[in-house]
Parts: structure tokens; sequence; C-alpha cells
């Protein structure tokens, strides 16, 4: 089902609707009372095939999209549709053979080798009874050579530091072959050279099949350099959408992070790279 | 070189060798087939050994010759036929159906909890379950209807009611922490044993018999009890042993498992249902015997790994062939007095706790 929905989508991704759309959706935290309006009014999409960043200040709502999406809180007003369907009408296995997740910082258990983690992403493919087959193997060994993991996939998560045990995450999400991919601060734990290699994973996926991914990206300059488009958000709301070079531009960041910084274009691809402004030196 | 390792993704292949790892998991038969062996080995022990010394090669053409057309036994004495068939059988039979119970019980909660420490005692189901089944016996509620024993069933509604409240006081948001969990079943079970104690005093004389249900037995065993105790405890095994991939996901957090397409309240709900449905079963045939649900999931786990399509059939096998062997020592150590088989599991059982609250962080859970 999931091969077919991401066909579905690289064939004609400008015909067919996006595979996520979201209309007006709010999410509250907490109750009447001290409730916290943590997303309001969001408005936006995802297509197949394109790669957009989620940027903002800490408590700008990123997370909470990235749940919303996931099914993991309720709005409070708005819709979301996941290729095509409405989230809260989709269960937790049909979500899953849609949209999968990479969390920021996921629990593992620590006795499971490598491997048997990534085995976890085949879930939605199997029935109860079901045993991983060979198919599912050779899927999940094809993700771990992907994020250079298949050569400890024999080892225990709880032998691997935090960067290898990251990327065994999100070996396992492309494990799910879902055509929806959600990345919470993907490369958080990773030193720069993993952090390129799992942003061009990201392009290739986009490239090759089509997937649409969302990816929260701390870094400014990173998120510039590998996303097609940028959604910046501050508390709850979007502030500026668009190409990377519309949306980091210093009196943008310096309105929504309350901090001066210089911003001047990539000698190579002439994308926005953030630098501190250090003007007291 | 970086650009190589990436490009590797769907089929294309780089240029660093990659080790090949061992992609198969490891069969489960050498690993039953050495359980069953166990099994097999104690159970025998159990059925010649006792006040009563059979000889072992008596014991087999006994056992043998309930076999339509095998009559090896017709020079023994009658009263050992009848001491193996009659007495010592139902008793072995009945520890290895409620020993394996509760290693499957124990293991099931220790998944569905992300908990290394619970347990079918240590988190109140057992002792709210004997709770139940005592109300029954005191009172004047016909025990059997038609021939189906509602024993169970009243030891069951008392272990859903302790679990149910222990969980609810130990959850912190999406977790049931080891110190909460322990401390909230530790004073369930407390309560619930003190009501269970008081009930059996105000209306029996005999202390003996409340003994034998707060810390357990199988000195009253018989073919019926474990005709009682079945009806309950196959189709839990069945729906649990089917959940062993699901109880491997769960071992995430409840986030990520629901992202893999696992509907995580329902997939909890269900085998803590079941799981409890079978520890009442038992409970209510054997009165409460604690920490077997600890010790036999935990040693499989150090020496075979967490994986629970594994865990589970082995608890039940080690969980078999240990209480058949605790109740062999139960009722031969003191000859001719009986030591309750809760105190020989609980002997051995908690130096076995304290060794893994002390280790509780260490990787093989």
């Amino acid at each position: 089902m999931a091969t077919e929905i991401s066909q579905r989508a690289a064939s004609d991704s400008d015909t067919v609707a996006p595979l996520v759309e979201a209309r007006d959706v709010s999410v509250v935290y907490g109750s009447e009372g001290n409730a916290v309006r943590a997303l309001s009014g969001f408005t936006g999409e995802l297509r197949a095939g394109e790669i957009v960043g989620l940027v903002g200040p800490n408590g700008s709502g990123k997370t909470t999209l990235v749940r919303a999406i996931t099914g993991g809180v309720p709005l409070v007003s708005g819709q979301l549709r996941v290729a095509g369907d409405d989230v809260s009408a989709l269960s937790a296995r049909e979500l899953a053979l849609r949209v999968a997740v990479v969390p920021q910082t996921p629990m593992l258990p620590e006795a499971f080798r490598a491997l048997d983690c990534v085995l976890m992403g085949r879930t939605p493919h199997l029935s109860l009874l079901q045993s991983e087959g060979e198919t599912d193997v050779e899927i999940a060994r094809q993700a771990m050579i992907a994020t250079d993991v298949w050569s400890f996939a024999d080892r225990m998560i709880g032998e691997l530091s935090g960067g290898e045990r990251q990327r065994v995450v999100i070996a396992r999400a492309l494990a799910q072959q879902s055509p929806i991919l959600l990345l919470d601060e993907p490369t958080a734990h990773l030193d720069i050279g993993h952090q390129s290699d799992v942003l061009e994973m990201a392009r290739t996926l986009r490239e090759r099949e089509g997937k649409a991914v969302l990816a929260i990206v701390h870094d400014l300059t990173i998120a510039a350099q590998y996303c097609d488009r940028l959604i910046m958000l501050d508390r709850g709301e979007i502030v500026r959408e668009g190409h990377p070079s519309h949306v980091i531009q210093e009196d943008v960041l310096a309105r929504v992070y309350g901090t001066q910084v210089t911003v001047f274009a990539h000698p190579k691809t002439g994308l926005p790279v953030v630098a501190p402004s250090l003007e007291d030196r | 070189m970086r650009v190589a390792r990436w490009q590797r993704l769907l089929g294309g292949r780089g240029d660093e060798p990659v080790r090949e790892a061992a992609t198969v998991r490891p069969a489960l038969w050498p690993r039953a087939t050495v359980g069953l062996a166990a099994l097999f080995g104690i159970a025998m022990l159990a059925l010649a050994l006792g006040s009563a010394d059979v000889p072992l090669d008596a014991t087999v053409r006994i056992l043998a010759s309930h076999l339509p057309w095998v009559e090896w036994d017709t020079d023994l004495p009658a009263s050992w036929k009848s001491i193996i068939w009659q007495v010592r059988l139902p008793r072995v039979l009945l520890a290895g159906v409620v020993g394996g119970t509760l290693a499957m019980c124990g293991a099931t909660y220790q998944g569905v909890f992300r908990n290394p420490l619970a347990e079918p005692y240590l988190i109140g189901v057992a002792t709210g379950a004997a709770l139940g089944s005592t109300i029954v016996l005191v009172s004047d509620v016909p025990s059997s209807w038609h021939g189906f024993s509602v024993l169970p069933l009243a030891a069951f509604a008392g272990a859903i009611s302790s679990v149910l409240v222990v969980y609810a006081v130990a959850r912190v948001g999406n977790t049931v922490p080891t110190t909460t969990l322990i401390l909230a079943g530790v004073a369930v079970a407390s309560l619930t044993t003190a009501m269970t104690s008081y009930l059996m005093l105000q209306n029996t004389t005999n202390t003996i018999a409340v003994f034998a249900v707060i810390l357990g037995g199988f000195n009253t065993a018989t073919w019926a009890k474990m005709v009682w105790a079945l009806p309950y405890v196959i189709p839990a095994t069945l729906v649990i042993l089917a959940h062993g991939r699901v109880l491997n996901v769960l071992n995430l957090d409840e986030i990520q498992a629901r992202a893999l397409g696992v509907d995580v309240d329902r997939t909890k709900l269900l085998l803590l249902g079941v799981s409890s449905l079978a520890a009442a079963a038992a409970v209510s045939v054997s009165g409460t015997i604690g920490f077997v649900g600890l010790i036999v999931p935990h040693a499989i786990r150090l020496v075979w790994g967490p994986d629970n399509r594994h865990l589970l059939p082995l608890s039940i096998i080690l969980g078999a062939a240990f209480l058949i062997g605790a109740d062999l020592l139960a009722r031969t150590l003191d000859q001719p007095a009986e030591i309750p088989v809760g105190i020989i599991t609980a002997v051995c059982g908690v130096p076995f706790f304290l060794f893994l609250l002390r280790r509780a962080k260490v990787a093989y859970y």
C-alpha cells in the first residue's frame, strides 16, 4: 500500500493533492485556565518530491506540527489531511504506512540489536502473526547501508553512540517505506560528516522515490542549503515561508530570534549562510 | 568517499567493503529443545521422588501404561500406581501450568509496563486475585456453576482491580517508572494480603489454610483444579504468544510504537487483560506464589536476549520447570512436613530481585 501511494505520488506530483495538507490547524496544550496555544491557524502543504524545512525558535510549535501530522495531538480546530485522508480517520497502522517519523530523542531498547530495531520499521507492513521475511531483512539492510550503520547491524543498541543510534532510527524510518518522512532534528547528534550525509540522503530519496520530507532543523545554514522551501514559525504562527533566501534574512531573524546575525550568500550555491554578527568586536 | 556512501542507497554499492552481519534471527527450536529437555527431566524426578520413592523406570512404565495398548505395569504395586497417577501427576502438571503461566505473565507485564521489575506478585495482581477468590470461598456464593469454576473469574476481578489501581497510581506521563510501580505494587499487595488474611481468619480456625493461600502450594492439587484453570490459561496464552513481535515494538516508547503503526492503548489493554486473567486463574488454584514471573524471564533474557518471540514461549517452558522443581524441594526438603512453595520461590527470588534492582540500568532488558 505504501509503495502504491508513493508511486502515485511520484508519477504525478503536480496534479494530485499534496501529501500533507493543513488548513487552519490549531493545537492547544493544557486545560482551560492555563491553556497554551502551541499552533495557531497553521495552513500549509507538503508535496511529493519536496524537502521542506521547519525553522523557528524553541517553543515555536515545530514539534507540535510534527505530532499533529502523526495523530499524536488532537486539533482544536482546522483540518489536517495525510495522503488525502483526514488524520483523525486513519488507524495507527494506516498512518504508519503513509508517514515515518524520526523523533528528536528516541528511547531505544538497549539489548536489541541494531538490525532488530531497524526491522521494527516493517511493523505496519506485517500482520499480527507474521514475522519479518527475507524481503523485510533486505529492505532493512538497504536502509542501514544508506545510513552507514550496516557495519554494526549485530551490535546491541546499548553499545552505540548517540549519533549511531540516531542513524539507526533514521534507517528504521527508511525501512518503513512511507511516502512522507518527518524528521525532528535529524542532525542534532551527528558530526558534520553525517549531518550532510543524512540531508543528502533526504535529497536522494526525494529525487529517486518522490518522497515528501518535512524536517525540523535548528541550524539555519544547514536548513537553507538542503531544503527546497522553509517555513519559519514563531509562537505557533507562520512568520515567513518560501525559498530559503526569502526566509533567511537579517531583519526576520532579528525579530524572531531577538539577536543580531549576519546573513551572506554561500560562495558556491548562493544560498544564505548565517553567522553571528559579533558587533562588539 | 562520502558521496559513495549515500549513493549505495537502493541497491547501488559503494567502494567501502561492508561486513556482512548475521541477518537471520537465531532459531527458536534449539532453545526450546533445551528447555523442554530440562522440563521433562525435572518432571520425571518430581514424579519419582517424594515421601515414597518410586524407581524412575517404574514411573516411566506406570505413565506409559496409560497410553492405549500399553500394559507395562502389571507387576508393579497398586500403591505406586495410585501415587503416581492420582497424587503426583496432577500435582506436577498443576505446578507446571501455574509456573509457565506466572513466568509468561511476568514477561508480558515487563513488556507492557516497560519495566524490568513488573511481575504478577510484585505489582499486586497475584494478591488481588487471592483476595477475589477468598471472598468467594468464605461467602455463600457457589464456587462453581454448571461444572465451570467461577473462582478464576472472582480472582480475575481482584487481579484486574489491583493492576488498574497500581497502573493509575504509578503512571507518570507515558511511562511507569520502576520506583512508583514497585511502591504502588507493594502497597496494594500489602493491603490485599491483609484483607485476605483477615477474611480467612474470620472464617476458619485453621491458620494453615490461610498460609496455604498466602504462601501458595500444590498439596491440594487434583485433576479437577487443572480443568478449572485451563479454559482461562490456554486462550490467554495464545493471545500473548501472538503478540511477541508487537511486544518488542512496545519496548520503544509509546510515541514511537504508535508511529510504527501499533494501536498502543488497545494492545496494552488487551495484553494486561489476558495476562491478568491467566495469572488470576493460576492464583485461584495455587495461592500466591511470588517471584516466578521475575526470575524466569530475566534469566532467559540474560542468556538468550530480549526478543519476546523467544522470551514468551521459553518463559512458559522454563517457568513450568522452575516451579515443578521448587515444589519438589518444598515437599522433600523437610519430610514429612511440607514447606509452602512460596517460601522456596521467595528464597530463590528475593536475592535475584535485589540483584536486578542493583543493576536495573544495565543493558540486557
